[in-house]
């Protein structure tokens, strides 16, 4: 008995001990640990559209779809694990995960990002070469690596398939065939 | 925080209150490492998306030392507690030849004689670099498992200060390459509440074809199987626990 009663003392001692523990949230602000990962934000200016956050989202909720001469993507953000994998593949950095925490909404729409962005079909069979942005890259990117002028670089807008006809046509390219 | 819960289960809230409130700086801790408190979103193929960050040391150790002592005094308090004990001794007996005949994980098991921690028994990541005991109590009651679980907090806390004193340097992923579609792939790891098994199988397109998680409270929550082993009443958990009788038996455990 004696025992208990010393138990529940300590107990008690304890409890007075640690007085209040409770944090002033949500009437006074709680800012979260440097590299916090909260709510997805995407740089609208910065995306090309090239899918590689899509490619990257284990949970699967980037949608890609090519329709009526442009490219949409669709971040259903409800379903977001918070893993960063986008944000981390993105090379054009336009993904950041933001220090918002506070994702409770009763719209759906509020945890949504689209961006729509024109998209270039090849100029001789009409399949989807890329966005306008994505061939800008390119554009800028190339010519300085390769030490190309840039007005050689006509063959932006031919898809995959017809860009390897033409290369083969004009001779640039050579097949080796064996018997 | 299953000392915690578990307090509140029996009633006992004042013990509830004071496990949360002593295990909330860790979680700060998570959340200053990964980048979150619950998810965290780290592992990937490879090894894991971020380095720890600068002077992690310097800001783990003191909150662990505060943990133990926090922990320390609070069950130093609770031993004596005559009506914490009257609930929890001699009350939800699992013997040690129910604990073997059903294949029970993880602290249930270890509160009844059977000595297995995966961490331990086929050593995974660091664990074999570590040094840390396999608590087990012999009596099988509810108070044989919150001791075990208690125990098993203080060795947490040895294995940390251990991991950090040992940690090395180096990148945090490795170069993996292409993945070969049809493979196959166990792991058996210990969680908090006893062993998960992982079977992975690899698809086309670098992706998983198929993925089967085995959660330890499958093999936990089987009353009723203890007497008499009526494999006919339910032959699809019979099959689940001849599996693990593989796996333990291959373990060389009987």
């Amino acid at each position: 008995m004696f025992k208990h009663a010393v138990s529940e003392l300590k107990e008690a001692i304890l409890c007075l001990r640690a007085g209040q523990v409770t944090l002033g949230y949500p009437f006074e602000p709680h800012s979260p640990e440097p590299g916090f990962r909260g709510l997805l934000i995407l740089d609208p200016d910065k995306c090309i559209g090239c899918g590689a956050c899509a490619n990257a989202c284990p949970a699967r909720l980037i949608s890609v779809e090519d329709q009526d001469g442009h490219r949409t993507l669709d971040f259903v953000l409800a379903r977001c694990t918070y893993c960063a994998r986008c944000r981390d593949v993105c090379p054009q950095q336009a993904l950041a995960m933001s220090e918002q925490f506070e994702t409770a909404t009763s719209s759906p729409e509020d945890l949504r990002i689209t961006i729509k962005l024109r998209l270039v079909r090849c100029r001789e069979c009409g399949a989807v070469v890329g966005t306008q942005r994505q061939l800008n890259r390119v554009l800028n990117e190339l010519p300085s690596q390769l030490g190309l002028p840039p007005e050689k670089m006509d063959w932006l807008d031919l898809c995959l398939s017809c860009k390897r006809t033409r290369a083969l046509r004009e001779g640039v390219l050579t097949v080796e065939v064996r018997a | 925080m299953w000392l915690g819960l578990a307090c509140h289960f029996i009633g006992f809230d004042t013990l509830f209150m004071q496990a949360w409130r002593i295990r909330e700086p860790s979680m700060w801790m998570t959340e200053f490492l990964t980048g979150n408190r619950k998810t965290y979103g780290m592992n990937q193929i490879g090894g894991v998306s971020r380095d720890l960050p600068e002077g992690y040391q310097s800001r783990i150790l003191p909150v662990i030392d505060r943990i133990e002592k926090e922990v320390t005094a609070v069950v130093d308090a609770i031993l004596e507690d005559n009506s914490l004990k009257l609930r929890l001794q001699g009350s939800g007996v699992l013997s040690h030849a129910d604990a073997k005949a059903i294949c029970v994980v993880g602290p249930t098991a270890r509160g009844s004689g059977v000595a297995i921690d995966a961490r331990a028994d086929h050593p995974y990541a660091a664990y074999g670099e570590l040094d840390f005991e396999v608590c087990v109590e012999q009596s099988g009651d509810n108070w044989a498992r919150t001791m075990v679980r208690i125990r098993e907090l203080f060795e947490s806390i040895k294995i940390v200060r251990q991991a950090l004193a040992k940690m090395p340097e180096g990148p945090v992923m490795a170069e993996v390459g292409v993945i070969e579609a049809g493979g196959e792939g166990v792991s058996s790891v210990e969680a908090p509440r006893g062993e998960v098994h992982h079977y992975a199988l690899t698809g086309t397109d670098q992706r998983p074809y198929r993925w089967r998680v085995r959660a330890l409270s499958q093999s936990a929550e089987r009353p009723g199987d203890a007497e008499g082993h009526d494999d006919r009443r339910c032959p699809h958990q019979h099959r689940q626990h001849r599996s693990l009788l593989l796996v333990h038996r291959a373990r060389g455990r009987d």
